[in-house]
């Protein structure tokens, strides 16, 4: 059985046909051919397919893409400007140690730009709570930490200049 | 890495910097001797401004020869020299459950040249979060030959909120088998933790465990069998 289902993903409207059971993350890489969001464990509990529907974070391995019809979605494709621009998040991972080998990074740097959407000035106490459902095995998480906290000063940065 | 491909990729390049240099001596009438290598360019010692690009080695070299190298390297071609690692954990022991928390951590090394000090210190803080998950929470169990940790929801690896407050001694001294004098250091933060958090527990509540992970279960029931209790 398949549904057409219509999409927003990263500000661009996108219609297809997917079989009811199709989870949202092989509709993203798959069918519409976004592969920066990664499957990592499978079960909703590592966060590397970290996306935002509606602005919160979900597990799109966890979720059907039918589920999703008709929202917003945005995925780490839809971080960077138009122009190519890392965002705050993206740049500040690359200056700052954020990742190794990657594999988390699409859903930490989505994660990290919902966490400072919903506060721009989190203590480091606000960072480990909303990133604990962002597995990363290089990294000892220290360094993402210092990443986070670096885009969101940047950020400030920006607002007061 | 730092080491063995290291190596290698530094032979190689230094292989291919002199076919550039030859190529280029040619080129400029000079002997291979009088030219170096400068931002992009060969050059000549004793009158920089007769230079060639690479760009331009490369086209003169066409058809001639290719401008490739390539080296093999072996451990066993350099010294012995082992990266040593001391670490120092200090922990807090809940009686009532067994929990352990980690309050503080040490982790020193001695290191050689450090090529990339960002890509360096994430190695150790990296390493020593992986030896924390062994230490404390990573088991794989085989229940009559069938896995039971089927997922990460079961294999609990350690999350963000499991890092310890760290410091990093790194002890110096220009001497390793890398290019520039540098040593390895992947990976050499994980072996020590798991033990240090061992003896740190022993010390803490008396109890000796011997099998990892370091679990809340294992020391209640260290604790029980202890005060003579059976669980």
């Amino acid at each position: 059985m398949t549904r057409t289902i219509t999409l927003r993903v990263n500000g661009k409207e996108h219609t297809v046909e997917v079989p009811v059971q199709r989870l949202l993350i092989d509709c993203l890489r798959y069918d519409l051919g976004l592969t920066g969001t990664k499957e990592g464990c499978s079960v909703g509990v590592c966060g590397a397919c970290t996306v935002l529907m509606d602005g919160q974070m979900i597990s799109s391995c966890l979720t059907l893409a039918i589920l999703a019809d008709g929202a917003e979605l945005r995925t780490v494709e839809g971080l960077a400007q138009e122009d190519g621009t890392l965002s705050p998040v993206q740049q500040a991972f690359i200056d700052h140690g954020g990742f190794q080998c990657g594999i988390c990074t699409p859903g930490m740097v989505t994660a990290a730009t919902a966490l400072l959407e919903a506060n721009p000035q989190p203590t480091e106490d606000d960072i480990k709570e909303w990133m604990m459902g962002n597995l990363c095995r290089c990294t000892g998480y220290y360094k993402i930490i210092v990443s986070i906290q670096a885009a969101a000063a940047h950020q400030r940065g920006e607002a007061v200049s | 890495m730092t080491h063995v491909a290291g190596q290698a990729t530094y032979q190689a390049a230094l292989a291919l910097q002199q076919q550039l240099c030859e190529v280029a001596a040619t080129v400029l009438g000079c002997p291979t001797t009088a030219v170096t290598l400068d931002n992009g360019a060969c050059v000549v010692h004793s009158a920089p401004t007769q230079r060639l690009t690479f760009a331009e080695i490369a086209a003169a070299a066409a058809g001639q020869c290719p401008l490739r190298a390539q080296k093999l390297y072996r451990v066993s071609q350099s010294p012995h020299m082992s990266p040593f690692t001391a670490q120092v954990v200090e922990v807090e022991v809940d009686p009532d459950t067994g929990q352990v928390t980690l309050l503080d951590v040490v982790t020193a090394h001695d290191v050689g040249t450090i090529i990339n000090p960002l890509g360096h210190q994430g190695q150790i803080e990296g390493g020593l979060m992986q030896g924390i998950g062994y230490g404390l929470l990573e088991e794989m169990r085989v229940d009559e030959g069938r896995i039971g940790t089927l997922s990460l929801g079961e294999y609990k690896l350690p999350n963000i909120k499991d890092i310890p407050p760290l410091r990093t001694v790194l002890v110096q001294e220009e001497v390793g088998p890398a290019p520039f004098q540098g040593k390895a250091i992947g990976e050499s933060s994980i072996t020590p933790i798991a033990a240090a958090i061992a003896n740190a527990v022993y010390d803490a509540v008396g109890v000796r465990l011997y099998d990892l992970p370091i679990t809340a279960e294992k020391i209640y029931q260290g604790l029980q069998s202890r005060e003579g209790k059976t669980t």
